[in-house]
């Protein structure tokens, strides 16, 4: 039995994805976003958001991705919450390397508005099915 | 229910914001690598320059923009390699990277204009290619004013020429011997602060290169106009730029090198002194026709077509001053450049002479080189004013009533060597649509670029002498 995905934690440097991903999200999925700039802010406020599942950009200033989601492994809330990351190079030994990591998934930047939460629903439904 | 459309207007109202302020974030980016080329930057400024590149990939691509998108990657991709190298300022990847920014530049701009395309002017990617090579039309720009780089790159783009923009003068020095340029453009601060300096490296490259250069100036004073001649430029703007002025001057001084060589028409009865003057003006790579015959006169005059006649004033059979008179009564020879040769030292006589239509009065003897000297320039100065007069202003191509004696010219040298000819009149389709739509400056800007692309395809084709008629209806 698949959970329900509800909650997503958006963690992009970005303004404007930002902004396209959150109309994505919200309007065309009807999940509840909350958006971080940084991975810094993604540690502190995930805690609190308890996301179902948190959408990683890799490449941000400061922490970067991957530490990010070694940061929010050491916080117990989201141990075990699944992470899809997000990047522009959609390299297969990358997404191995993410893989190994831990995610359950990899998005391709740039990524169709209309298509996003469709592409999210899809990893959430097969990362759920192999439990 | 899912209103799709109001989703999709969303996004493209988002995207409408973030095409909006692309022109901030180049100007960010700009001013970030200037930093860097002047040295003034930490690591930390690499570190912001690529965040900033890195974002225009991310959401150009998110926004559709792809040609943006792919650019900046591979500008990404250059600053992460000069974020890495060793040494510091690799000279090679600073140029591409300077290359990148500027086609970065050119997509923002036109994603700005609602074309994520390349410039719309670029003819070049809708017409067959002839087999010419396409000649590169680099302009080097030295100055460390952004603005003014900024403005002239986008402005001179759309007319065929790439702009380099070099901040310090050194980097323009090796550049040179690199890959010379066509031209030069040099802002003034730039070499009055070289000057304060007391080096005064730059203005002998400048001096010694022979290309031409340009000079840009705030200043509109003789003393400041002065310093730039002896600093060697061939041209002097005031800013804020005529860019139309600008352009026509870099046609000017970048075209007339590729020419003819300037044709003289030597007409002296003394046929020894004649091949004298005339084996000079040849060594310096004039062509020089002798008429020792002045009944003759008239037949050579439209046979060779000379740019000057160089006329002896003491002739048996004439008088060279009443030639020179005949000559300039005939319409089409109103402006033909005719210099005297005598030995008549009385200035009263030179004057006498001068006035009834001679350009320059030069004393027998004369050593090759003055001779040489006043002749070019002289030929240089008829030319420029003739093409100024001949040719349609906007597009510097042949004037009504030149294109129709050039058509008659090329008629009877076809009908005399027995070799075909073609006339192509070139009409530009809903030209009107593209005045209406957006407005003259650009349909202007459409009749040039497509002049200037016949004449660089065309130029070798019809080397006896290229004819575009341009017809617009």
């Amino acid at each position: 039995m698949t959970p329900s995905l509800q909650r997503i934690l958006f963690v992009e440097d970005d303004l404007d994805i930002q902004a396209v991903a959150r109309m994505a999200l919200e309007a065309v999925g009807g999940f509840t976003v909350e958006v971080c700039d940084s991975g810094h802010d993604a540690v502190g406020v995930a805690p609190i958001f308890q996301p179902d599942l948190i959408l990683l950009d890799v490449m941000m200033p400061g922490m970067d991705g991957p530490t990010t989601f070694g940061a929010l492994r050491a916080v117990p809330q989201t141990t075990h919450t699944p992470v899809i990351f997000m990047t522009a190079k959609i390299q297969n030994h990358e997404v191995e390397r993410y893989k190994a990591l831990g995610a359950v998934g990899v998005i391709a930047k740039p990524f169709d508005p209309m298509q996003l939460s469709a592409q999210i629903t899809a990893i959430w439904t097969s990362c759920h099915a192999t439990f | 229910m899912l209103h799709f459309d109001a989703i999709k207007e969303g996004i493209a109202r988002l995207r409408e914001s973030y095409v909006a302020h692309l022109p901030d974030r180049m100007a960010a980016i700009d001013t970030l690598w200037s930093e860097i080329r002047l040295g003034r930057a930490d690591a930390s400024a690499y570190h912001t320059l690529h965040r900033f590149v890195h974002s225009l990939v991310g959401s150009g691509a998110t926004f559709d923009l792809h040609r943006l998108s792919a650019i900046a990657q591979t500008l990404e991709e250059r600053i992460l390699s000069l974020l890495h190298s060793t040494s510091a300022l690799d000279y090679d990847l600073c140029s591409e990277i300077e290359e990148l920014l500027d086609r970065l530049r050119r997509a923002a701009h036109a994603a700005v204009l609602g074309q994520d395309t390349e410039d719309i002017l670029d003819l070049s990617t809708n017409l067959p290619r002839v087999d010419t090579p396409v000649v590169s039309r680099v302009v080097f720009l030295l100055t460390d004013d952004l603005e003014l780089a900024r403005d002239l790159e986008f402005q001179i783009d759309q007319f065929g020429y790439a702009i380099r923009t070099f901040t310090h003068s050194a980097d323009l020095q090796r550049a040179l011997g690199h890959t010379p340029p066509i031209a030069i453009i040099v802002d003034g601060a730039c070499l009055l602060r070289r000057r304060a300096e007391r080096d005064d490296d730059l203005e002998q490259t400048l001096r010694s290169a022979a290309i031409p250069v340009l000079f840009v100036s705030a200043h509109n004073d003789v003393a400041t106009h002065l310093d730039a001649v002896r600093a060697g430029s061939d041209a002097y703007f005031t800013t804020p730029i005529n860019t139309a002025a600008l352009i026509d001057a870099l046609d000017r001084l970048t075209t007339q090198r590729a020419h003819d060589p300037y044709r003289i028409l030597i007409v002296d009865d003394e046929e020894l002194l004649a091949q004298v003057y005339a084996y000079a003006l040849q060594q310096a790579g004039l062509l020089a026709q002798i008429v020792s015959d002045p009944d003759r006169v008239m037949h050579v005059i439209s046979e060779f077509q000379p740019d000057l006649i160089l006329m002896d004033v003491y002739m048996p059979s004439c008088n060279g001053v009443d030639l020179a008179r005949v000559i300039h009564q005939q319409e089409a020879y109103v402006s033909l450049p005719i210099v005297f040769l005598s030995t008549e030292t009385r200035l009263e006589r030179q004057l006498a002479a001068m006035r009834l239509g001679g350009d320059a009065f030069l004393i027998k003897p004369i050593p090759a080189d003055h001779l040489i000297s006043i002749v070019s320039s002289r030929v240089e100065r008829s030319r420029l004013l003739r093409s100024l007069m001949l040719r349609d202003s906007l597009t510097g191509l042949f004037n009504h009533t030149t294109a129709k004696r050039h058509i008659d010219i090329e008629l009877a040298r076809a009908e005399r060597e027995g070799t075909p000819m073609s006339l192509a009149f070139i009409d530009i389709d809903y030209f009107k649509t593209i005045n209406d739509t957006y407005g003259h400056l650009s349909g202007d800007h459409v009749i040039k670029s497509l002049a200037r692309y016949c004449n660089s395809v065309f130029a070798k084709l019809t080397w006896s002498g290229a004819t575009v008629v341009k017809s617009l209806s």
